[in-house]
């Protein structure tokens, strides 16, 4: 499953990003934390198809679902 | 690289003077040479201030800091030259700030790298701080926002940290100015080397960025414990319903409401003061002192009635309003505000084909467009930051604020009730802000899907705590900084153009002033498009700032009708909407109609942007085909604007 489609409230750890982002993107990504083992917690729904906001190692961060779609989670109890 | 010896050359004054002077640093009156460092969002503006005394700008957005500031600070008679960078999440990173900031610790020659961690985000700086400490050895690390960890029960091992990190960790609120000596004398250890560190080094080629943040993960856990009560747990009840899809946005519209109106109706008084003093009372007493003098007519023409009086509706319009609405909005903007709006925009912007952090280059644009166009080096993809940069202008800038609240107050205040005046007003003028809003996403739009073709690109966007400003700084630093900065800067421009006024009002061609033929030349086109020629020749004297649109038309409306203003301001009502006023006569005597007052608005919100803006979008972009278009778009725009609504108007009223 991909972290877009982890309900909100629930947790997720990431397995993987997927190879189709852009550069600078996956870069980011990598950067604020979500990196293979981490802990994700998705924290509302994304108004209108906007922005969804996760707990990323402490801080909070607002990403697009079609960047949610390309991170690989399983879901953790 | 820091494990290599560094080779006499390395080490000799010369080579590190040549080295920083490659990153713009002269050789000056310091010892040391100190890097400021951090993730976005640290407070290292903060932290900055506090050590140097400067008054940098300061705000709770992620990129707030785009360019590098400079300053000094003196510990045990050593002089520290600090150089703040612009927040960086890693150095590994590919953004442009983040480039700035990984070269500068790698070439810079620091002496020192002065690493700022939000105590509260403490495992996501830990990354950064371990990858500074693999490039920079000699660290001293901040650990800031101590206050706000403690209100949420954290409790922060900072020895420990220390000993594990193997450079000096100095629990500090900057903010409060909390442990500021500490952390100057552990920079000086560090610095003069009396203190040796041994940096806690990651090494490895594989997956680097994984063990950062996997040691991080360890480090923080390691030493922060939950020991007390989270006393900011309304910081979560306040998010969930700042953006939350059904009270987001109606939030959003009664805080940028609020503001507005606070602003309008705490404008009224102070502004008929001013108008009363400097009007009223000083300007003829100067016409007075000057005929008293023995001045010539000119003279006192050209100094009293062109430059003086031009002067004094600069002060009286535009200061009251921005006195009031630049403290608000910088309270808005500390408190970490912004970024809930973007949040709640990205859909919009989304679907513009745009960048969510055009919200955040919006929102600068409603102090400066310049500065909102400089903003706009947060967002990383060139296509939506040139979008960004194009659009820039439909939010109205401080220059245009108090134009939008006066003619909204005395025109159509007037329309109405007095007791519902101020309401009427205000949402005549959010009315003109939520268009130029909507002005963004349809341009936007059109521009993703025909001059700059793209889809929109995925980002992130960090919604960082929420932090209480604290409210008397807050005001005495926008009142500083931003007001009489502004301010200041319109009366540079209004003085000489109240020559030009005075100037081409009396300098005449076959018995006619150059301000007549040039009116009575633009009459035709502006009566066509509901304004009049008196305000399209204002916009074109105003090209410098428009600031100074009002009082240039008003200048020439007096000059033009002969209509007297001193002894009218006289009863303090600049901004009264009845009879009894200065402005509505003067107006009116200028042939002003509601239709006038609407038109107005709309192209104060619709034109070319002032040249300062245009001549920052010329050096940000380097291109005079995109320059040209951020000055005729909107132009052409508020001429058909004006067009379409004159011949509704006046085919219906």
């Amino acid at each position: 499953m991909t972290l877009a489609d982890v309900a909100p409230m629930k947790k997720a750890r990431i397995r993987a990003l997927q190879d189709d982002f852009a550069p600078y993107e996956r870069q980011r990504l990598i950067d604020l934390g979500a990196v293979p083992g981490t802990e994700v917690q998705v924290r509302g729904a994304a108004a209108f198809g906007g922005l969804r906001a996760y707990g990323l190692r402490g801080a909070i961060i607002g990403l697009r679902q079609q960047q949610a779609q390309r991170i690989l989670v399983e879901e953790v109890a | 690289m820091s494990h290599c010896p560094p080779s006499a050359c390395q080490s000799c004054p010369a080579h590190q003077a040549a080295e920083a002077a490659g990153f713009g640093i002269k050789e000056g009156d310091w010892d040391y040479l100190v890097a400021l460092a951090g993730n976005p969002n640290t407070g290292k503006s903060t932290v900055f201030n506090a050590l140097t005394g400067l008054r940098q700008h300061t705000g709770n957005w992620p990129g707030k800091t785009v360019s590098r500031a400079e300053g000094l600070f003196r510990q045990d008679g050593q002089r520290f030259k600090l150089v703040d960078l612009p927040g960086a999440y890693s150095l590994l990173g590919v953004s442009r700030d983040e480039g700035v900031t990984a070269d500068f610790l790698e070439h810079g020659n620091a002496d020192v790298a002065l690493v700022v961690l939000d105590a509260t985000v403490l495992e996501r700086n830990l990354a950064f701080l371990l990858q500074v400490l693999n490039r920079m050895p000699r660290c001293v690390v901040a650990l800031n926002l101590m206050d706000e960890a403690r209100a949420r029960g954290l409790s922060i091992d900072a020895r420990g940290l220390s000993r594990d990190l193997g450079v000096p960790v100095v629990p500090i609120a900057a903010r409060r100015g909390e442990g500021l000596k500490s952390l100057k004398e552990a920079v000086l250890e560090v610095a003069s080397g009396r203190l040796e560190c041994h940096p806690l080094q990651i090494a490895g080629e594989e997956e680097i960025a994984q063990r950062y943040h996997e040691e991080a993960s360890r480090l923080a856990q390691k030493h922060v414990q939950a020991v007390g009560k989270d006393q900011r747990r309304w910081q979560d009840r306040l998010d969930y319903w700042l953006t939350h899809p059904a009270t987001g946005f109606p939030l959003m519209a009664l805080i940028m409401a609020g503001v507005l109106w606070l602003t309008i109706e705490g404008a009224n008084v102070p502004s008929g003061m001013l108008a009363e003093l400097l009007i009223d009372k000083l300007h003829p007493w100067l016409q007075q002192a000057f005929a008293a003098l023995g001045s010539p007519a000119w003279l006192t023409g050209v100094v009293v009635d062109g430059a003086y009086l031009t002067l004094a509706w600069v002060v009286s319009v535009m200061l009251p309003p921005m006195a009031i609405f630049f403290p608000l909005f910088t309270l808005l903007e500390d408190f970490g505000y912004l970024p809930r709006v973007a949040f709640n925009l990205d859909p919009l912007f989304q679907r513009s084909g745009a960048h969510g952090k055009q919200a955040l280059t919006m929102a600068m644009g409603y102090g400066c467009n310049a500065a909102g166009v400089i903003a706009t080096r947060i967002i990383e993809s060139p296509r939506e930051r040139l979008i960004a940069i194009l659009t820039n202008n439909f939010a109205l800038c401080n220059g245009r604020w108090p134009t939008q609240i006066l003619i909204a107050s005395v025109f159509l205040g007037g329309l109405v009730a007095p007791a519902y005046a101020g309401l009427t007003a205000t949402a005549a003028v959010f009315g003109v802000a939520g268009l130029g809003v909507l002005l963004t996403f349809i341009s936007s739009w059109v521009l993703s899907r025909t001059l700059l073709k793209g889809e929109a690109a995925a980002f992130s966007l960090e919604l960082p705590p929420f932090r209480p400003p604290n409210v008397l700084r807050t005001l005495y630093t926008s009142l500083i900084d931003r007001t009489l900065f502004v301010l200041w800067r319109a009366m540079v421009f209004a003085a000489p153009a109240g020559i030009v006024i005075w100037l081409i009002a009396n300098v005449g061609i076959e018995g006619q002033s150059l301000a007549a033929w040039a009116v009575h030349g633009l009459d035709p086109v502006g009566t066509l498009v509901g304004l009049n020629g008196v305000i399209l020749l204002a916009y074109v004297i105003a090209i410098p700032a428009n600031e100074i649109v009002i009082p240039t038309v008003l200048m020439l409306t007096v000059q033009m009708t002969g209509h007297a203003v001193s002894g009218y301001a006289g009863s303090g009502v600049l901004f009264e909407t009845g009879d009894a006023g200065v402005l509505l006569p003067l107006l009116h005597a200028g042939g002003w109609t509601t239709l006038t007052a609407v038109c107005l608005m709309l192209f104060s919100l619709c034109h070319n942007p002032c040249s300062t803006t245009l001549y920052t979008i010329y050096k940000e972009t380097g291109s005079v085909k995109w320059t040209t278009w951020a000055a005729v778009m909107p132009t052409v725009l508020g001429f058909m604007l004006c067009g379409l609504l004159a011949l509704g108007w006046r085919l219906t009223v």
